[in-house]
């Protein structure tokens, strides 16, 4: 058991990864929209839904800042609070774009996180499979969908 | 059997001086009823305090209902007695190996033994005993001990043999707690960094130093060096220290 | 270029100009993130900063719980090499990547010598 639950099956291996290895006693990986793939440690619905969200919203709002100022590359952002700190990047993949935020404490530290973050780049590139085309997604299906992930993100799936 | 009991009870409750309160002891106890031969037997022995055979079955009643200090109580004073009563010196043999004084219980044995000595329960009891005893000293000569600077623990944070005494106090549990995460990182880190399966490590602090190896995969040796020792030293004694606790372990592994 | 830099530079070629020294950290303690560095090809310089700052903070429990306090020097000797991690100053932590043959003894001296100049 290795504690991950996903939505996408090829996230649980390299995101139970990068928790062992990085210490990280919470993680999430989004779409950058804010859509749930896997998640760590999260205990209620309610949290992943909204660290999905900010988390998304907080690398699109740095993305567009960077942008304003001149500045290429993906959004990293690391800060570090007296007992936790939190780290968020986004990275590209074959499939797109992906969001990672990680909650780590005392045990770990910013340069673990990242230093792991880089093998889950790597492990999700080659383990994700190919973009599914896009489909129009009617108001019924996302709801359908959204209660279906929420499911098999805490295991009752 | 009922019939009988109920022969000898009658016959008791007649003549409460009757030797017959043996049977029906060993009767009620046959049956399971062990508060009935409890109290048969403790009048009876309380009548009749110098019948051996009786205060040693009163014994192993006392030891069936878990009253261990009363059944020890009562053997002790039947050996006093009779030297010679197989099924005290069996009752006190056990006594002593469940209180974990093997020596004491392989005394009462080898007694045992030599008043009967095809006795397959005696002669069982002895042969483990013993084996236990021999293995105990052997670990005791092979183990890594020092003066409380020296510590052989788990894989799960658990000290094994050994110990580590800092300032009168005694550090082992701590320690041992904290070699875990110490004995991962060090293999993730020579892992990660390409240098091969790490083999030890050496602290120096103000106050001495640590030298940390891995004798086997499933423990973990610190020895500890005060203020005044030098880390190579230390390194030296661990060398050597390494080899008696794979030995040990080995030798665990095997019992 | 600042003056820190300008310093942790000097330190760092100081510190792998000693023979049988492959590459030099310094990095930020509690972070783990590389502050300074000069490592030969091949090596991952935040691995080193990562690991040294884990493998420091670890042995740091253990010490303080033998009652040594925050050790002053940590070598890590594994088949291939050695990983050897000093705690600087204002919460920064030397870390030296070393060949086999290594001599520990002259490294000391040496860095004994660079931390006190600094």
């Amino acid at each position: 058991m290795t504690g991950v639950r996903a939505v996408e099956q090829w996230a649980e291996a390299p995101l139970a990864n990068f928790v062992r290895e990085s210490g990280a006693r919470l993680s999430l990986l989004t779409t950058t929209s804010g859509q749930v793939v896997a998640q760590y440690g999260f205990t209620r619905s309610i949290d992943v839904m909204a660290a999905a969200a900010l988390g998304a919203g907080v690398v699109a709002s740095t993305s567009l800042m960077t942008q304003m100022i001149g500045e290429v590359g993906y959004v990293k952002i690391n800060n570090r609070g007296p007992g936790q700190g939190i780290f968020l990047a986004e990275f590209d993949t074959p499939r797109g774009k992906y969001v990672i935020l990680a909650v780590y404490g005392s045990g770990s530290s910013a340069g673990l996180v990242q230093l792991f973050f880089e093998d889950l780049v790597e492990e999700i590139t080659s383990s994700c499979p190919a973009p599914e085309t896009r489909r129009v997604i009617l108001a019924e299906d996302f709801e359908r969908e959204l209660n279906d992930n929420l499911a098999a993100l805490f295991g009752r799936k | 059997m009922n019939d009988r009991i109920r022969i000898l009870a009658d016959e008791l409750a007649n003549n409460p001086v009757s030797l017959c309160f043996v049977e029906l002891g060993a009767l009620l106890r046959k049956i399971g009823d062990l508060t009935g031969a409890e109290r048969v037997l403790a009048g009876g022995v309380a009548r009749h305090p110098g019948h051996v055979e009786a205060r040693s079955l009163y014994g192993e009643v006392l030891l069936d209902r878990g009253k261990l200090r009363d059944a020890f109580r009562e053997w002790s004073e039947v050996v006093e007695t009779e030297p010679r009563d197989v099924g005290a010196r069996k009752g006190l043999g056990y006594l002593f190996y469940k209180g974990g004084q093997l020596d004491e219980a392989l005394e009462h044995l080898e007694m045992a033994l030599s008043i009967a000595p095809m006795d397959q329960q005696v002669r069982q009891a002895y042969s483990r005993i013993r084996k236990e005893l021999e293995s105990e000293e052997t670990a005791a000569s092979a183990a890594p001990r020092g003066a409380g600077d020296m510590m052989l623990a788990d894989s799960r944070g658990r000290p094994l043999t050994g110990g580590l005494v800092t300032d009168g106090r005694d550090v082992s549990e701590e320690v041992a707690a904290y070699l875990v995460g110490v004995s991962d990182e060090a293999a993730r880190s020579a892992r990660m960094l390409k240098l091969g399966n790490w083999i030890w490590i050496t602290t120096e602090s103000g106050n001495g130093c640590l030298h940390i190896s891995k004798p086997t995969d499933d423990s973990t040796l610190v020895l500890m060096g005060g203020p005044g020792v030098r880390p190579a030293e230390v390194e030296m004694r661990a060398e050597s220290a390494a080899k008696t606790a794979k030995d040990w372990m080995d030798d665990s592994r095997v019992d | 270029m600042t003056a820190v830099s300008i310093n942790f530079d000097r330190l760092l070629g100081r510190v792998t100009g000693i023979r049988g020294v492959v590459g030099a950290v310094v990095l930020d303690a509690e972070d783990g993130l590389v502050i300074a560095e000069s490592i030969l090809g091949g090596i991952r310089v935040n691995a080193v900063a990562a690991l040294a700052a884990s493998m420091y903070r670890r042995v740091s429990h253990t010490t303080k719980a033998a009652g040594h306090g925050p050790p002053d020097f940590v070598q890590l000797q594994a088949e291939n090499g050695v990983l050897i991690a000093l705690p600087g100053s204002c919460g920064t932590i030397l870390a030296v990547i070393g060949e086999l043959d290594l001599n520990i003894g002259l490294v000391k001296i040496e860095l004994n010598k660079i931390l006190v100049r600094q």
